[in-house]
């Protein structure tokens, strides 16, 4: 039965329909964002941006021919 | 990774105080066509099918030599628009070969250029230790900001800030003022290279 539920819930959304919502997967929802905003405010952890610099352009790490 | 034994290699190419302007390396006749693709290349929007044709055309045409035309195809890849890691990897062995094949009083410089593209790629895909081994590779065998600069961030990454420092202060007080006057604007623009500010 709980197979044909979610077969009949993923048909639907194929279709713009409702997707099944439980409390449980709105938990982890919750927690995954929580986590995704924590690594966000956590400016230490961010790298720098990577600058490719081709020809012989003498900036970042360089790629010339 | 032996650091001592790698940065002993890259002092000894500060202290030999010989300088090559970045693009000595290439062949004069080679070099208006090579600063073409260079100019498509630092294009961002440049399209990769097109400069692969146009590479090739200049190849047919005689304007570049098959070396130079394989490094070309190979930034092509490596490029963040493309990123066809494998594809850039295959176009060095073939770069490689092409250089071994073609010899000359070239040799030294074109094989810089394979590994100088060799260290980009273990850099790019995360193995600075690898790199840094390539790129001290690619300065032994041609002394230019460039490979200098690529060097330097290498160490940075590899934790080696001292190191680094103690290189860049070594290569202020022994080498010509035009590639300190390079590297002073690296590291001054270059992220990778803030701690050295």
């Amino acid at each position: 039965m709980k197979t044909l539920t979610a077969l009949m819930f993923w048909f639907l959304s194929q279709f713009g329909g409702p997707v099944p919502v439980d409390a449980e997967s709105c938990d982890t929802a919750r927690l995954q964002r929580s986590a995704i905003e924590e690594t966000l405010d956590d400016t230490d952890c961010v790298e720098p941006a990577k600058t490719v610099e081709f020809g012989f352009a003498p900036a970042s790490i360089s790629n010339g021919f | 990774m032996d650091y001592q034994a790698i940065l002993a290699r890259i002092l000894q190419q500060v202290d030999e105080k010989a300088y090559l302007t970045p693009s000595s390396h290439l062949p004069e006749e080679h070099r208006e066509a090579m600063a073409e693709v260079e100019t498509m290349l630092q294009d961002p929007g440049f399209e990769p099918t097109e400069v692969r044709a146009v590479v090739r055309r200049m190849y047919k045409d005689g304007r570049i030599d098959r070396v130079l035309q394989l490094s070309a195809l190979h930034v092509v890849a490596a490029s963040p628009k493309v990123q066809d890691w494998a594809e850039a990897a295959r176009l060095v062995g073939e770069q490689e070969f092409a250089a071994l094949e073609q010899g000359g009083p070239h040799l030294d410089a074109n094989l810089a250029s394979v590994e100088r593209h060799r260290g980009v790629l273990a850099y790019l895909r995360g193995h600075y230790e690898t790199a840094l081994d390539y790129f001290t590779r690619s300065l032994e065998r041609q002394r230019t900001a460039e490979n200098f600069g690529n060097v330097l961030c290498s160490l940075v990454r590899v934790g080696e800030v001292d190191h680094a420092t103690a290189l860049l202060e070594q290569i202020r007080g022994s080498l010509p003022p035009e590639i300190v006057k390079d590297l002073d604007r690296m590291v001054a623009c270059d992220p990778d290279l803030a701690t050295l500010r």
